[in-house]
């Protein structure tokens, strides 16, 4: 084994996702996230007041083989509502209002 | 059944025929048990004979979950197991978290019961209502972290309770991982899985829903708790460490071993190297959680020249392995080498699948005393030398996971590796009840109720139950805080008054009610280790299951039905021919455990009072009594 290069961590490379929804938007970044999938229940909780995984217009799934262990990723009928940006608990997604830089 | 929180049925599979069937959850025994552990315990009271095989088909696997499983509630992630042990003929209890639980309830399923035999290796999965067995002789002889990886290549998204090597070998001491994180199934889960030639159950995300009785409550209550963890003083350096981060005070002067006669110190700048460990350690870190944890304190570890390892959660004493004389010993290396060595040798055990804390541990130290002893040589052990080295220690994990050798003598635990060996060995065993070794010897820690419950129940206790929080496996905390944490785990003002007095508290009794409080936690489906239970109150359990399911439960009511489950754990092992005599604790606790400046002794929780042997008998009667006295 190499430890020479005193860097014990493989690069992660982020991998960043994002929604947009009239103003808003929600960009997910992968390598911080660390599967707790609270977002795909707050997401369905928001709009049945009920939990639904299949439900959810977020999805994390867990990886093989790669630099980041999940993936998160939007489908098509989420209206950035912003409820998984504001519950998860890693930073891996975050909520803004577009602007012209975005 | 109308009841929030639950998916509403049982999935009955049959492996010798390949049949399942959905039968639904009976409401009658929800409002009793409640769910989890409880009802785990009454589908094994009802389909396990505790005379059978545990290697027979009639031996059933039962796997429960909770009405909190499913839901937002953080630390809602726990699935629970039970089954007859081939290591010592119980029924032990176990749980871990990875995010099955919410996925077997979105397919439809509270519970799931496996039974009988497949003729050749298959793995079971399950998707809403279609339940199949797949043929699985491509990936049996993968280890169980490459056989989740083939799996979820597969079937993702979906979660994954797979068998390694030592579980497809029938290692009596063989466990398993949930998603290649939480241990379970210590006393031979995985072994009695490869009996069934079940090489994984794989669930996906179903289509399903969970309802809730009060989404108003819930929420409100829930956005409480979370207040409380974000506001807590170390979480932001829990997310950087993880469960390192709050175990490191935890660690010993050094390491018991020879049989538990001998404490081996760890190097004098011992300081200096755990602040070493802990930089590697969050240097080599990215966070794993389980569904619905804010806390994170598994670990995915990407080492330079290694394979991606991962860990349930990786503790101090864990860390600093290759610093210890005692086992796995290295002389050589960086802090950050070490550090990969001693995680290269936990990525080793956890994909072969064998429990290292109550099983090889401490066998690997009882064959190698043998040795230096002169009792066993190389004409025993297949030519091999043995010693504390660490290429010693990953060649005796990998011949005990493969059955192989000198394993052939090593992999059905402590007590059949004495028997093989011979008379010399038997009555040397140490630190053993019940066929596992007591984890935390109590000479070094003070005599805690954690141990007295490992006394009493085979298989071990779920997690740390029979304590009061955190003050009660860290000894001598003043009787003003261990107060506050029974009042927190909901034991009564009349029951403090009679369990404390002005000095001391009974800790036999006590126990019982700590019992009570963790037990409620493995009946929701709630984690219980100390960094997420901490916000947690029985008060608040109970408000969270009443909105939840819509019935208004008390906490004392709450509590009630907790002991009713641990009532009928006690049940369980007695009808398998456990008694109070199965209890004693081991004699080498009565001797002192020697290092090279002091002599350990046992004392009481105080750490003032040495104890004897009729002191720790009194603490047992005491619990029982307690226990048969509240029923």
């Amino acid at each position: 084994m190499d430890f020479q290069s005193g860097r014990l961590f493989s690069q992660v490379q982020t991998m960043t996702t994002r929604v947009t929804k009239g103003n808003r938007y929600i960009e997910s970044d992968s390598s911080k996230c660390a599967g707790c999938i609270t977002c795909m229940l707050r997401c369905s909780f928001r709009s049945g007041d009920k939990f639904s995984l299949s439900a959810s217009s977020i999805r994390v799934e867990r990886l093989v083989g790669r630099p980041h262990e999940f993936d998160v990723s939007f489908k098509e009928d989420c209206d950035a509502c912003l409820i998984c940006a504001r519950y998860c608990p890693y930073g891996a997604l975050t909520a803004s209002k577009v602007t012209d830089e975005a | 059944m109308k009841l929030g929180g639950y998916a509403g049925n049982i999935l009955y599979v049959n492996l010798s025929d390949g049949t399942s069937r959905k039968q639904p959850l009976d409401e009658d025994l929800v409002r009793e048990c409640i769910g989890g552990a409880a009802i785990n315990n009454r589908l094994a009271l009802d389909l396990i004979r505790p005379d059978i095989d545990p290697f027979s088909p009639g031996n059933a696997i039962i796997i429960g979950t909770g009405p909190f499983n499913g839901t937002f509630i953080p630390g809602a992630s726990q699935t629970m197991s039970v089954y007859k042990s081939p290591l010592n003929n119980s029924f032990p209890h176990s749980n871990a978290g990875g995010v099955f639980s919410h996925f077997l309830k979105s397919s439809g399923y509270d519970f799931l019961v496996i039974t009988g035999r497949s003729q050749w290796p298959v793995y079971l999965l399950i998707d809403d209502d279609n339940v199949s067995l797949k043929h699985a002789s491509d990936i049996w002889g993968m280890d169980g972290f490459d056989s989740t990886d083939e799996l979820r290549l597969r079937h993702s998204p979906c979660s994954i309770i797979p068998i390694g090597i030592a579980g497809e070998r029938l290692s009596s001491i063989s466990v398993t991982h949930i998603d290649k994180g939480g241990t379970i199934g210590s006393g031979g889960l995985a072994a009695v899985m490869g009996s069934k030639k079940l090489k994984a159950i794989v669930v996906c995300m179903g289509s399903r829903s969970i309802e809730v009785a009060d989404p108003k409550r819930l929420r409100s209550l829930v956005d409480g708790i979370l207040e409380k963890i974000t506001g807590y003083h170390l979480r932001g350096e829990m997310m950087k460490g993880g469960a390192m981060t709050m175990t490191s005070a935890w660690i010993p002067p050094g390491v018991v071993a020879r049989n538990s006669s001998e404490l081996m110190p760890y190097p004098a700048d011992l300081k200096e190297i755990k602040a070493e460990l802990y930089e590697s350690h969050k240097a080599a870190r990215k966070k794993i959680a389980c569904a619905t944890c804010p806390l994170s304190d598994k670990d995915r570890l990407d080492l330079p020249g290694c394979r991606t390892n991962y860990d349930t959660a990786v503790f101090m004493e864990m860390a600093a392995l290759t610093y210890s004389p005692a086992l796995g010993h290295s002389s050589e290396g960086t802090a950050a080498e070490r550090y990969a060595m001693a995680i290269k040798y936990y990525d080793e055990i956890n994909r072969l699948g064998l429990d290292r804390v109550y099983s090889f541990n401490g066998l690997a130290d009882f064959v190698i005393t043998l040795y230096e002893q002169g009792i066993i040589n190389k004409s025993d052990t297949n030519g091999i030398a043995l010693d504390r080295s660490y290429d010693t220690l990953l060649a005796l994990v990998r011949m005990t996971a493969a059955r192989e050798g000198f394993g052939a003598v090593l992999c059905d635990g402590v007590l059949s590796a004495a028997r093989k060996i011979g008379n010399l060995a038997a009555g040397r065993v140490q630190n053993v009840v019940k066929g596992q070794f007591i984890a935390f010897d109590p000479r070094m820690s003070g005599f805690l109720p954690m141990h007295l419950g490992m006394l009493v129940h085979p298989g071990r206790t779920l997690g740390v139950a029979p304590a009061m929080g955190a003050p009660s496996y860290s000894p001598g905390w003043p009787l003003a805080d261990l107060k506050k944490q029974a009042e927190r785990c909901g034991v009564s003002p009349p029951d403090i008054n009679r369990l404390f007095s002005n000095d001391s508290f009974n800790l036999g009794r006590l126990a019982k009610h700590g019992e009570d409080f963790f037990g409620l936690f493995n009946i929701l489906g709630q984690c219980h280790r100390l960094y997420i239970s901490r916000f947690y109150s029985l008060q608040t359990l109970a408000d969270l299951y009443s909105a939840i399911t819509g019935i208004e439960k008390k906490p004392a009511e709450l509590k009630k039905a907790s002991s009713y489950m641990w009532d009928t754990w006690l049940e369980l092992n007695h009808r398998a021919g456990f008694t109070h005599r199965d209890d004693e604790p081991p004699n080498i606790w009565f001797k002192p455990l020697k290092s090279p400046d002091h002599e350990y002794t046992l004392y009481d929780y105080s750490l003032k009072r040495p104890l004897s042997r009729g002191d720790i008998l009194d603490y047992l009667d005491e619990y029982y009594s307690e226990r048969e006295s509240q029923e």
